[in-house]
């Protein structure tokens, strides 16, 4: 018949599929094991936990495989999954000094209490292609000497510049219970814990691209931080039976804290603060958080400080499902658009070649 | 604060504890046995549907929402009919469907069917698109539900882009799919901004946008998605259904719902509301008009797409495919045929020579 | 939900349905699945998620079992039980905001009988009388009201009758109805059947 549409039934879905699940397995290589992406590959599966708001590292190596290496994609995954569990309790509320840190970083001074532990990190290394890499299995520290002695609690810088009452209060720190936006839909304006677990769950590069526009001139933030902070937070809850609360797992976190110098009253200077904290190993995800959390609680006209805007825009599920819904048979609409700008066309005096007569549409002219 | 939704309400009574709330989702009879483990592609159900996870999962609930979910949308559907062409807030839940491919209408669909329903489900007009396909299964599976591709067979017909060509009745509902549910947006990017003139019924800045539209390009430039008054109240986008499509909601016999998933908003307009596209009263409002007939029913007075085939042929051809295959069959067969009574309006008036209603 | 006689997944679906058709065609009567049909409406709509005032202790104790209990004094509650005509304290109920309008409460009453009249539609679109005609009875005993709607949802007018109500109980409703689309929205119950006054709707006592 010559009618080209897009039809499909459950076949051409089916076989849509199986080219997609060929490409994972074209090259005859042993299938790449779980294990060895929650392992190997921790930055991605941080980053699809981070964005998918779900703390479950072998959950997310499996997307992350099942995404083949795609974060949002991997990250999409975990939401839809963690929208089927069964909520069966909230843990109890806990204080980021009880992290167990494997990393901290003030750059606000050169010597804090506890000192400044580089962890593991790359920060510092030249950027260059590591050619040796693919069969070197050897572990670099197996030869080290271990201090035995159980870890320092870390104090908090930022505890060190409130005692002193230079830092703030945040706006809306009252609240009673945290807002869930999984939950309710967040109108505006939002309550501030409503902006941090936006924020939380934003995709990566959509935080960091916001925040750098601080940074870049385009906003009023541009902070030093007290500290960057990665390690374990302990997860507790109240026990069913006895009431007192234990801990039942740990979650691997970054934290940061930033401190801004935009005083918001002249007679009591205060630093404002912004706070950034991500499931997994995500540094600049947590740093930009910081900036956007300050951003929008100094607010002003930059698209950075516009809660709003913000918000509309970093989440990662909503911006890939509507970027890729373009692709989406749209030839409905498309055929309503036709029909104008021929009519403007006519209107106009201009033509169009491959134009076919069509119906006059009455104007009162 | 503690609570077990699904256990609880399958089980009528609280569980004692966290192993007898897993049983007791087992125990309820209206639980479905084909369940689902991880989700799988985003656009794949087979993936969703595939396997029974036996980590903590025992399945999915009837219609796959769970029923938490199905109140929260059901609560926003009744305040939306009740406050015509109003957007109405809801917690849109992640669907194994992408945001933007239609999830507040899954939602929607999916909290109102029932296994008396027959449903059916189009994209740009059509049964057979990709996505109304994979709609469709997800509903067929998770809501032992009858589909259909006969508008005139459904009781429930959930839709993107389109609204049927066949007359709806008192006996049905329509469902859309709304990508951007803010009539406004063309205006403000600021759903914050626009509320608060939906509050106040404050329209100017798109009467001015409309207005500069006629002085700059002699006419109303909008395409699809004409933004309408509903109720004399509210300023409400009809979806991106073609000015084609937009007399159809006006005093209406059946309930029209219009659900964003991403955007987290419902609303609607109740039948027998009146909904009139924002016009000039010098600058009408006018719908698509075609020069050709549809190429295989010769229909002209239904809403073509323009279709460019293998041999370099440019041809019209009816967009509801459905109805297409019964004008096929049937030339003569009206947009009422299936009801007793005829002289029914629902979409455009037929053009008259070069006049246009 | 079991514990009120009302199956929590395939009855509050109809009871949902049965309420979608009451809204949608303020005035008709519909049925719902279980008796009383303010405890099915009460089982479809309330969780935790929303607060409710009701005297009702039996819906409390079975909500609450299920965790899905947020008492709130009527002022505030998004669900307003009504067993007993308020005497007019219906007035005092939450209406939302001009922004948020949806916010207004939905007020439940269990009533004594819910009667369908005559319609008269212009256009004799209305679908058939689904209770028993009442045949050109006109005299009404002192608790039942006959309420004419206009709006949308009804083609020309609607009437229907209410047992159990005041009518003093109406003009509350009516007025705070004028500060559309702020409102409350009423559904009366009564053995299985329910019907609805959206705000949108314009009431009269006749």
């Amino acid at each position: 018949m010559g009618y080209v549409a897009v039809t499909a039934g459950e076949e051409v879905i089916k076989r849509a599929e199986d080219l997609f699940e060929k490409r994972r397995v074209e090259g005859n290589d042993d299938p790449v094991e779980i294990d060895q992406v929650a392992n190997q590959f921790g930055r991605l599966t941080s980053q699809a936990m981070g964005e998918g708001g779900l703390y479950a590292p072998r959950l997310a190596a499996r997307a992350v495989k099942q995404a083949q290496g795609e974060t949002t994609e991997a990250a999409f995954l975990l939401r839809a999954y963690r929208s089927t569990l069964e909520r069966w309790d909230y843990t109890d509320p806990v204080n980021p000094s009880d992290m167990f840190a494997t990393r901290r970083v003030s750059p606000a001074y050169k010597d804090v209490p506890g000192g400044q532990i580089l962890g593991a990190t790359k920060d510092y290394t030249q950027r260059l292609l590591d050619f040796g890499l693919d069969d070197d299995t050897s572990d670099p520290t197996v030869d080290w000497d271990v201090d035995k002695e159980s870890p320092q609690r870390l104090q908090n810088v930022m505890d060190v510049l409130r005692e002193d009452g230079l830092v703030a209060d945040q706006p809306g720190v009252d609240e009673d219970e945290p807002f869930d936006s999984t939950r309710e839909p967040v109108l505006f304006p939002a309550p501030r814990s409503a902006v941090l677990q936006e924020l939380a769950r934003g995709e990566t590069g959509a935080i960091t691209a916001l925040g750098y526009s601080s940074l870049r001139g385009y906003g009023s933030v541009h902070p030093t931080l007290a500290e960057v902070r990665v390690g374990r937070l302990p997860v507790r809850i109240e026990h069913p039976y006895t009431g007192d609360p234990v801990e039942v797992t740990s979650t691997e976190v970054t934290e940061t804290e930033a401190v801004v110098p935009v005083y918001a009253k002249r007679d009591d200077p205060r630093f404002a603060f912004g706070y950034g904290l991500t499931f997994g190993r995500n540094e600049r995800k947590a740093i930009g958080m910081s900036i956007l959390d300050a951003s929008i609680a100094l607010g002003g006209e930059e698209p950075a400080e516009d809660e709003e805007f913000v918000l509309d825009v970093i989440d990662g599920i909503d911006s890939f499902g509507f970027i890729e819904h373009l692709k989406l048979p749209h030839y409905v609409t498309f055929q309503s658009t036709l029909d104008r700008i021929r009519a403007l066309r006519r209107r106009a005096g201009a033509t169009d070649n491959a134009e076919p007569a069509t119906a006059e549409v009455s104007d009162d002219d | 604060m503690t609570e077990d939704d699904q256990a609880a309400d399958r089980s009528g009574q609280a569980p004692d504890s966290f192993a007898a709330a897993a049983n007791a989702e087992t125990s309820d009879t209206s639980s479905r046995d084909s369940a689902a483990g991880n989700s799988g592609t985003a656009n794949s159900v087979d993936g969703l549907l595939a396997s029974v996870d036996d980590d903590g999962l025992a399945g999915y609930n009837y219609a796959y929402l769970d029923e938490h979910t199905k109140r929260e949308v059901r609560r926003a559907v009744l305040k939306a009919i009740a406050i015509p062409g109003h957007q109405v807030p809801f917690a849109s839940r992640p669907m194994p469907l992408a945001r933007g491919w239609g999830t507040g209408g899954i939602q929607t669909s999916l909290s109102l069917l029932g296994p008396e329903d027959t449903f059916k489900v189009i994209d740009q007009g059509s049964d057979e698109s990709v996505n109304a396909a994979n709609i469709r299964r997800l509903a067929d599976r998770t809501a032992d539900v009858e589909t259909t591709t006969d508008t005139t067979d459904a009781s429930v017909i959930q839709t993107r882009h389109r609204i049927p060509e066949e007359v709806m009745t008192e006996d049905q509902i329509l469902v859309l799919q709304v990508p951007t549910t803010d009539p406004l947006r063309k205006v403000d990017g600021s759903d914050d901004a626009n509320r608060r003139r939906h509050a106040h019924k404050n329209y100017s800045k798109m009467w001015v946008y409309l207005y500069e539209n006629v002085v700059e390009w002699g006419e109303i430039q909008i395409g699809a998605a004409y933004p309408v008054l509903v109720n004399d109240r509210y300023l409400m986008s009809p979806s991106p259904v073609p000015r084609w499509d937009t007399p159809k909601l006006d005093d209406a016999d059946t309930l029209f719902l219009f659900a964003a998933g991403r955007e987290a908003r419902i609303y609607a307009v109740p039948p027998h509301t009146d909904v009139e596209p924002l016009a000039f009263q010098d600058r009408s409002f006018q719908v698509e008009r075609f020069a050709e007939a549809c190429r295989f029913c010769g229909s002209r007075d239904t809403y073509l797409t323009e279709v460019e085939t293998d041999d370099g042929d440019r041809l019209f051809a009816c967009n509801d495919t459905s109805f297409c295959e019964k004008r096929q069959d049937n030339p003569e067969i009206e947009k009422s045929h299936h009801l007793d009574r005829s002289g029914v309006e629902w979409g455009p008036p037929p053009a008259r020579g070069g006049d246009d209603a | 939900m079991r514990a009120l006689g009302v199956d929590p997944v395939s009855d509050t679906r109809v009871t949902f349905r049965a309420l979608v058709d009451a809204m949608s065609h303020p005035g008709r009567i519909e049925s719902v699945p279980a008796s009383p049909a303010d405890h099915a409406v009460m089982a479809t709509l309330v969780d935790h998620e929303v607060t409710l005032h009701s005297g009702d202790e039996d819906l409390q104790e079975t909500l609450s079992n299920a965790g899905r209990y947020e008492p709130a004094p009527l002022e505030d509650a998004d669900v307003v039980h009504v067993q007993n005509p308020t005497d007019g304290r219906v007035a005092e109920a939450k209406r939302g905001t001009l922004k948020e309008p949806s916010d207004g409460a939905t007020a439940v009453y269990r009533v004594d009988d819910l009667i369908e009249v005559s319609n008269r539609d212009p256009e004799n679109r209305d679908a058939g009388s689904r209770s028993d005609d009442v045949d050109g009875d006109s005299s009404l005993s002192d608790d039942t009201v006959a309420l004419r709607v206009s709006g949308p949802g009804v083609p020309g007018h609607r009437t229907f009758q209410v047992a159990g109500v005041p009518a003093e109980e109406i003009g509350p409703i009516a007025n705070i109805n004028e500060e559309f689309p702020r409102g409350v929205d009423v559904v009366f119950a009564a053995g299985n059947r329910i019907a609805a006054l959206p705000r949108s709707v314009a009431v009269e006592v006749v």
